[in-house]
């Protein structure tokens, strides 16, 4: 009888251990809410952000922005902080008599807590932002995908889409939801 | 003669009118696929600024359509429509993922004076669902144009906007739909 309670003891702990470590595939979702720093006057030079397609670039930079979760939705990160590195490509923009849009490649460095586990990885990121259209704010709009290098720390793969604004004052609010793995 | 008058005060005053502003949406629609030269598109400018040391692969479509969506005063009689997409598959943010796409839409009307070029840049997006197409997420402009619009005549109109649309790859028929909606200040 001992032997037969300890053998379903172990079995329970087994497919505890797995269900713990089960890898699932959904569609997440996450918030990153920051100020932006002025541009500056060149590409930013971390990882996906250091490129410039045009040779006219500037860098802004969004640090301690805050990762959050989407109400009602399979959170991508958990809550945290971000750095952020946007290069903005102005010599590639689609420009009008009236606006543009400026293409960017960026980087968001997540620094989360996911499940209980500390969490780290890096989103790379590209899209646009535009001038302000129907409000005072600049969307953005574009796709990410979650970086190979550095390796993610309790993190996933994936990529999505992502969308946003950034206000007059320089708050960037960006919604992230894409197919991740984790 | 009173419906005249009336009709004649009502342009005068858009005339008149500095903030007069369109909201369009102008979708392509067509068969996008590989061109069969290599690396990124050349005969439209735009899609030429894909970076020369990166895999930039040329889209091009077949049985092209452009037209506004939205309804508004403009018009677009039926004419010629090119599209190229420059796909910088070096730069995707991860694979799979999302590539930099550099796209460019030039219609010209048969028989006509009535063109327009629209510039894009966008995120092309895989899958995110089986079955599902790959997505656009992006912005450009109407970078040129001219249009004849009723009380106007034919005016030049710029203006700029999100560019979203979908791609089904290796689909036959109209797998591309690509939407710029732009606001459009009449001059």
């Amino acid at each position: 009888m001992n032997r037969f309670v300890i053998g379903f003891v172990a079995l329970g702990l087994a497919l505890g251990a797995t269900q713990a470590l089960a890898v699932t595939t959904a569609i997440r979702y996450a918030t990153i809410v920051g100020t932006a720093s002025a541009p500056t006057g060149s590409q930013c030079t971390e990882g996906y952000a250091n490129q410039c397609p045009s040779g006219s670039c500037t860098c802004v930079q969004i640090p301690s922005a805050t990762v959050g979760l989407v109400t009602g939705r399979v959170a991508l990160a958990g809550k945290g902080t971000a750095n952020l590195f946007l290069t903005f490509d102005n010599g590639a923009a689609t420009v009008s008599a009236s606006g543009d849009c400026t293409p960017f490649f960026g980087v968001a460095e997540l620094t989360t807590k996911r499940a209980g586990k500390a969490s780290s990885e890096t989103l790379n990121l590209n899209g646009v932002s535009c001038n302000p259209l129907t409000t005072a704010n600049s969307p953005i709009l574009g796709g990410f995908g979650i970086s190979k290098t550095p390796t993610p720390v309790n993190g996933g793969t994936g990529f999505g889409k992502v969308t946003g604004f950034l206000d007059p004052s320089g708050s960037v609010s960006l919604k992230l939801h894409g197919r991740i793995t984790q | 003669m009173r419906k005249l008058i009336v009709l004649s005060a009502i342009a005068v005053l858009a005339l008149a009118s500095p903030a007069l502003a369109l909201n369009e949406t102008f979708t392509v629609t067509g068969n996008l696929g590989v061109a069969t030269s290599a690396g990124k598109c050349t005969s439209l400018t735009y899609p030429s600024l894909c970076p020369s040391g990166d895999n930039c692969v040329c889209y091009t479509a077949k049985k092209t359509s452009l037209h506004t969506a939205s309804g508004g005063i403009l018009t677009i009689p039926p004419g010629t429509t090119q599209v190229a997409v420059s796909v910088d598959t070096t730069d995707m943010t991860s694979h799979p993922g999302c590539a930099p796409a550099w796209g460019e839409v030039h219609y010209s009307q048969t028989g006509g004076s009535d063109m327009a070029t629209i510039e894009f840049f966008a995120s092309l997006c895989k899958p995110m669902s089986p079955g599902a197409p790959q997505t656009f997420s992006g912005g450009g402009a109407l970078t040129d144009s001219l249009f004849v619009i009723p009380f106007f005549g034919a005016i030049d109109v710029t203006g700029f906007g999100t560019a979203t649309g979908t791609y089904f790859a290796g689909a036959a028929g109209q797998n591309l739909t690509l939407s710029l909606t732009a606001t459009l200040p009449i001059p």
